[in-house]
């Protein structure tokens, strides 16, 4: 037991976790300590192969080796992998994680990307860095949702979390809110590196909730080898396709 | 085994050890740590074995004994350091830190005095001038160091316990002419500070406010109701409306919200403005002197926005059980502050029973008014007992007081805070404020008024028993719990209430048949309450009454009423005075004026008195030697003294001298007769009684060989307090020792019960010896 469990030990009398599913938000046995029911976590669309070689999506066929949009533009990360595909029932849960302020989903959450991740056969991991919030988002929500995940993830793996190596030094529109075309338009640039001794020389895992085109996790990982990191994975808590 | 809400098991072992540590004994510490490490010691050997159970069993035991102790310890050991000038004439020079009331002819003080850890509670009764000291004044003063009193009657206050929950051992009064004033103190000190940030506030308030909206101003922002005239506080208690004198919790809440507004447009880091709220909270509960329900509320309104710093959810339920623990850590003996109770037992209900009141009115109603309504029921249904218990008057219209008031509440205390906060800063702006307020406050205050007058606004009811207070949460959890619960809790519920009112019965039916003769402790003087088996209420004589004094005293008022309303007693069939000297017939107006009375008797005639109970429609009887009164199957009262041509002057001599008797039964009350009277009575009486309330409160003038001879009684008690009359005299205690009685004295016992079935009785006193 070190400091840290202690710590959480302590917040989980102060602030008891509630018993319910984070996904159906039913009551009953959950599986700790991703707060996950058996149901949900039998029927949870985890990501499984066939997937993109390069940007973790499901694909068709196993044949194809990777995705269409990976063939078409070419990709700064190196892999991207995600725990789930972007369904309506991981939709709710992300939902209300990212815009109803329910930050307390950070840890179960991050638990699980974690557990995900460590199965995953990439190279070691020198740190986590999370996709910035620009500062008005972050002061409306109050919480950087990467971040937190991040956070736990990296108790979890013993992985020093970066939350400062990237910033957005601009503001963007929702990327949600646009095409393909205009994500890649609206975010290409948006990140820099604010010092060179969190990056240099790094193999960085990028950590952010959704992957959907992957143009900010390729904004990111762009400004990251720019500073001089090694290499660049992405992981993500779900991966979506745009419709 | 994970559990729901871990806090509120912790928490309630923990407030069932600091019970324990009321209800028994004191127990040495060191045996009670011997107990703890056997457990500990028991509890890893299970925990070896990883049981879970045992870990929470072992935790369980553990704050349950470390309740046990840390209420014994603040009950009996920790002291003030002033026990060698107990009972003496002191000098004491301290600083002025709390002003608990206010008006023209007294003012009581917390003083702190210099060099020690000790806090003092002051009186100082004015003379001719009037000079009333502020917090933070210093001063020195000079006076006779007290130990308030203890309970000393049955269900009476208990005022030693009352401020030593408050840190306060002892007490002193003065007049103004012994209290000198050295100054102010000035800033040293965080307290300091928040101490003059304080009374800078009180002072605004009262600036900008006239009186005496301006009390009602400084209750509702700062729980200060030290100069608020007892009309208005009595009839906001009656209406039920006395919460928000006492800074409700809700109140709280709004502090963070008015940090939001202000900091938003400067606020860049996330969070930032969470952590400075937290802070505005506790400067606000410090100035609001750290009130069980602002600490409350800031307790869980630190927890709530510390969840968010450290995004984690907060469970109300779960954070008030949080408060209750660290505030009993901090004074265990909040336990029995009724401000406590209150507060909890009102959130909790909030928390808890609100949601599904407000579900069943809105069926009824719409749902803005179902809200209102269950968040006035929802904490009523709640502290009812602990209203009916603690106050004996119940408020019939609180709804309709609460749904009328509560709307203005948020915008009182809103505009309160500014107009406190600008006073100084800003007059124009608080002068601005300061009318729309006052229209407010003072329509506030005549709505509540003229309730108040309304009859039946409150009923009287007696202290229900504790048995019956466990019933009624029980069934209050039952009935909201109701389906939830499995077949087996059903039954096993049932069961437990069947127990509770089997017992009440019981003692019901144990008590029935049965004659009980209380003497009162009312100080210098006499009262003593008797009820018969078929429940009729006599009282003889009403204690002590000094009206023109300064600490104008009414026993009255503040012991005989408070007594009999514990015990639910509206009527009395009969009063009786044995003479009119203050110390007897004192106490009887107030009572005859507050509650219905059959019959008075009496046997010297007193004009004021008997034209005011003709006034109340008394029937009033002159008793002379010869008479007899049946007051109950069975049970009479034999009048032996005057004669019909009074022997005497009108004294002391010529007390009413009643014998009652009830089958093997009999107890003389011979009021304040001497040797004179006291030998006449020889001559021509049957005075032999089982028991004897002692004449003339042991004086060596009564109570002569001859007499005691006569009645030969087997109790004899002394009814008196401190006296320069040399009363009791050793002599007449011992006269009634030689032959054989037991003697009782309510200066030392309190009051003394006697309960008999006519042939058996038994005597119990409230302060055991």
């Amino acid at each position: 037991m070190n400091w840290r469990t202690l710590i959480e030990d302590v917040c989980d009398i102060i602030y008891p976790p509630a018993n319910k599913c984070i996904f159906c938000n039913q009551e009953g046995k959950l599986i700790v300590p991703y707060s996950i029911c058996e149901h949900c976590w039998d029927t949870l669309p985890f990501t499984k192969p066939p997937l993109c070689d390069i940007c973790g999506k499901p694909i068709d066929s196993a044949k194809l080796r990777i995705c269409c949009d990976c063939a078409k533009y070419s990709r700064s990360f190196v892999k991207a992998g995600a725990v789930l595909e972007y369904m309506p029932s991981v939709h709710e849960t992300i939902y209300r994680y990212k815009y109803k302020g329910h930050s307390e989903l950070a840890k179960p959450l991050g638990l699980l990307m974690a557990h995900v991740a460590s199965r995953i056969a990439w190279p070691d991991m020198d740190v986590l860095v999370p996709v910035p919030l620009h500062y008005e988002r972050l002061r409306q929500r109050g919480y950087n949702q990467s971040a937190l995940l991040a956070r736990y993830m990296g108790y979890e793996l013993n992985l020093p979390v970066l939350d400062k190596a990237l910033y957005r030094c601009r503001d963007t529109k929702a990327q949600a809110t646009l095409d393909r075309a205009e994500r890649r338009a609206n975010i290409a640039g948006a990140f820099a590196v604010s010092n060179l001794k969190y990056t240099e020389g790094k193999t960085i895992m990028l950590i952010d909730d959704i992957l959907t085109t992957g143009a900010t996790a390729d904004a990111c990982a762009q400004a990251l080898l720019g500073g001089g990191a090694k290499a660049v994975y992405v992981f993500t808590l779900a991966t979506g396709v745009l419709k | 085994m994970r559990f729901k809400r871990p806090a509120i098991l912790v928490c309630l072992c923990y407030i069932g050890g600091l019970l324990l540590g009321y209800t028994v004994p004191y127990v040495s510490s060191i045996i009670i740590w011997a107990a703890a490490v056997i457990m500990l010691l028991m509890a890893a050997a299970f925990f070896m074995k990883r049981s879970n159970m045992a870990v929470i069993s072992a935790i369980c035991i553990l704050f349950a004994l470390f309740g046990l102790i840390k209420f014994q310890y603040s009950f009996y050991v920790v002291s003030d350091g002033l026990e060698l000038l107990e009972g003496k004439d002191t000098s004491l020079t301290g600083t002025i830190t709390n002003i608990f009331s206010e008006d023209k002819s007294k003012a009581a003080y917390a003083l702190a005095v210099d060099n020690s850890q000790a806090k003092v509670r002051l009186t100082i009764y004015h003379d001719d001038q009037q000079q009333s000291y502020r917090c933070g004044d210093r001063i020195m003063v000079k006076g006779e160091l007290q130990i308030p009193s203890g309970q000393r009657n049955p269900g009476g206050f208990d005022y030693k316990a009352y401020l030593k929950g408050q840190g306060i051992y002892h007490i002193m009064s003065a007049n103004s002419r012994d209290v000198s004033y050295l100054g102010s103190k000035g800033v040293h000190s965080i307290s300091d500070l928040f101490m003059n940030i304080k009374q800078r506030l009180i002072d605004s308030v009262d600036g900008f406010m006239p009186y005496p909206e301006n009390t009602l101003l400084k209750g509702i922002l700062f729980g200060y109701t030290a100069d608020m005239p007892d009309m208005i506080s009595e009839a906001y208690s009656a209406t039920g409306m006395a919460h928000i004198l006492a800074v409700s919790g809700m109140n709280v809440a709004f502090i963070p919200l008015i940090i939001y507004f202000i900091i938003k447009p400067f606020n860049s880091k996330p969070r930032l403005a969470d952590s400075i709220a937290i802070a505005a909270i506790w400067v606000y509960a410090v100035i609001s002197d750290l009130s069980p329900s602002v600490l409350r509320a800031a307790i869980m309104l630190s927890v709530l926005l510390g969840g968010r710093l450290l995004n984690r959810k907060t469970d109300t339920l779960n954070s008030l059980s949080i408060a209750a623990i660290i505030i009993l850590i901090i004074n265990p003996l909040d336990i029995y502050n009724i401000g406590f109770m209150l507060s909890f037992a009102a959130t909790a209900a909030l928390l808890s029973i609100y949601k599904p009141i407000e579900g069943f009115l809105a069926r009824f109603m719409p749902k803005a008014l179902a809200e209102i309504c269950a968040a006035t029921l929802a904490p009523q249904i709640a502290t009812l007992p602990i209203i009916a218990y603690y106050f004996n008057q119940i408020p019939t219209l609180s709804l309709l007081a609460n749904i009328a008031i509560i709307p203005f509440n948020g915008f009182i205390f809103l505009a309160g805070l500014v107009l406190s906060a600008l006073g100084a800063l800003l007059p124009v702006v608080a002068s601005a404020i300061a009318y729309p307020l006052y229209i407010i406050l003072r329509s506030v205050n005549i709505f509540t008024l003229a309730m108040a007058g309304i009859p039946w606004v409150a009923v009287n009811v007696p202290s229900p028993s504790i048995p019956l207070i466990v019933a009624y949460y029980i069934t209050i959890c039952a009935v909201f719990l109701w389906r939830r619960m499995s077949r087996r809790q059903v039954t096993s519920i049932a069961v437990a209430l069947a127990f509770i009112i089997a017992i009440e019965l019981f003692t019901v039916w144990a008590n029935d048949n049965r004659l009980k003769v209380v003497f009162l402790d009312v100080g210098q003087g006499d009262s003593i309450f008797i009820s018969t088996p078929s429940h009729k209420n006599i009282l003889i004589d009403g204690g002590n009454r000094v009206d023109y004094m300064e600490d104008g005293f009414d026993a009255g008022q503040s012991i005989v009423l408070p007594y009999l309303k514990h015990n639910g007693i509206m009527h009395l069939d009969l009063i009786a005075y044995s003479h009119p000297d203050s110390d007897h017939m004192g106490g009887l107006v107030s009572v005859m004026n507050e509650l219905r009375v059959d019959t008075v008797l009496y046997s010297i005639y007193d004009e004021e008195f008997l034209s005011t109970a003709l006034n109340k429609g008394a029937r009033v009887v002159k008793l002379a030697q010869g008479d007899r009164i049946e007051v109950d199957d069975g049970i009479v009262f034999e009048v032996l003294y005057p004669l019909a041509q009074p022997s005497f002057d009108g004294g002391n001599n010529d007390s009413l001298v009643l014998k009652l008797k009830y089958r093997n039964f009999s107890l003389l009350l011979p009021g304040d007769i001497e040797a004179d009277a006291e030998n006449e009575l020889i001559q021509d009486a049957d005075l032999e009684s089982a028991v004897i309330k002692v004449p003339h409160h042991g004086s060596d003038t009564s109570s002569t060989d001859g007499f005691i001879a006569a009645v030969k009684p087997d109790v004899a008690v002394i009814s008196l307090g401190n006296n320069n009359f040399g009363q009791p005299s050793d002599n007449v205690i011992r006269r009634y020792y030689d032959i054989g009685a037991q003697v009782y004295r309510t200066d030392k016992h309190g009051a003394v019960s006697i309960v008999t079935d006519g042939w058996n009785m038994s005597v119990e006193t409230v302060i055991e010896r």
